[in-house]
């Protein structure tokens, strides 16, 4: 039985009977009831719902550690952050100079262009050879046109290094804000459908529902996806343990904790 | 690297528990990389839990492994030099 439930990072977790604290969501997920599970049940589930295929996984064996002041720890987070602002703030500088460069070629291409049609009108009167004019004016154009090029492929390349960087930190916000949409997303079970999968009988006619309050386009693709693992489970038979874990696997890994598993008491 | 720069990373221990981790150093000596993380773990006196683990890649997984007692001293010592170099003496 869990002895108490507490709030670690935004996540509310649940103290097992054996000591280990374990996400609401997850025991959710793995359709085990919070308020009573055990440390063996959780591990059970566990241990058979883990899908290493789905995404990477971080393992721990063994770790060496030691104690530190907070205010070490918070001093070397801090060292981490200030880097990436420092190369991203960099990065800023750098296209903002290409950016100058550019405003200024396109100037001088303008003028050249100027310069050529004031020259071919005055030649047009005048009737006299070109060359000189072509020589100084007609290829510096088209030298400032592949300057112009250079620069705008060098911006496209320091734009893609800065959106890596971004995407890097926005990894943090996610894995901060992962609760969020827990509270859109929620996959329903009939009781009698529950019941379907617990006696071990056949799910073809085991229908899901999802509720949903979907109304941005992450939001959508984010329910089709649910849809989608649903579909794949309604597509197989599983009638058995292993195919129970496997649903439960899919779920849970495919929606990377978001969503959660829960009996519904609405009627169809 | 086999991981990227500071996130915070989502982990199973041996006894297949998922938590969260800050990495908060990550480095390269001699081919291999190196992770300094912490789950928050407060103590009293105002101190927290840092561990080391060297990162592995094996079959599509990462694997945070233990380190050997001249791996550790190698940590410890960079953690004091990224500290001392970054100006982040506390």
């Amino acid at each position: 039985m869990p002895v108490k439930t507490i709030t670690y990072q935004e996540t509310e977790i649940i103290m097992l009977d054996n000591g280990a604290c374990v996400p609401v969501e997850q025991v959710l997920a793995l359709g085990l009831d919070p308020a009573t599970v055990s440390a063996q049940e959780y591990k059970n589930k566990v241990g058979n719902a883990m899908n290493y295929e789905m995404y990477r996984i971080i393992e721990i064996h063994g770790k060496r550690a030691c104690m530190v002041k907070t205010a070490f720890r918070n001093a070397l987070a801090n060292i981490s952050n200030k880097k990436t602002c420092k190369k991203i703030s960099k990065l800023d500088q750098e296209i903002q100079m290409l950016q100058k460069s550019i405003a200024e070629t396109e100037r001088n291409i303008a003028i050249a262009k100027a310069e050529l049609q004031t020259e071919l009108e005055k030649n047009e009167v005048k009737n006299t050879p070109l060359t000189t004019y072509v020589k100084t004016v007609l290829y510096e154009p088209t030298l400032q046109t592949e300057l112009l090029a250079y620069y705008k492929e060098k911006i496209e390349e320091l734009e893609q290094i800065k959106q890596t960087i971004k995407k890097r930190n926005d990894k943090k916000v996610c894995s901060n804000t992962r609760k969020a949409p827990l509270k859109k997303y929620k996959l329903y079970f009939h009781p009698l459908q529950k019941k379907q999968i617990i006696q071990d009988t056949k799910c073809t006619n085991y229908n899901a529902q999802v509720e949903a309050i979907p109304f941005s386009e992450e939001e959508t693709a984010y329910r089709n996806q649910v849809y989608q693992i649903v579909n794949q489970f309604l597509d197989v038979s599983y009638g058995d343990e292993q195919g129970r874990n496997q649903f439960y696997n899919l779920i849970s890994s495919c929606t990377n904790g978001y969503i959660a598993v829960e009996e519904s008491t609405k009627t169809k | 690297m086999i991981i990227g720069e500071k996130s915070i990373l989502d982990v199973i221990d041996v006894d297949g528990l998922e938590q969260q981790v800050e990495v908060l150093l990550l480095f390269e000596a001699e081919n291999k990389q190196y992770v300094v993380y912490t789950k928050d773990e407060k103590k009293e006196n105002d101190l927290v839990m840092l561990y080391a683990s060297l990162v592995k890649e094996q079959e599509g997984r990462i694997v945070f492994e233990n380190i050997s007692d001249e791996e550790w001293e190698l940590v410890k010592q960079k953690m004091r030099e990224v500290m001392h170099k970054e100006g982040g003496n506390p």
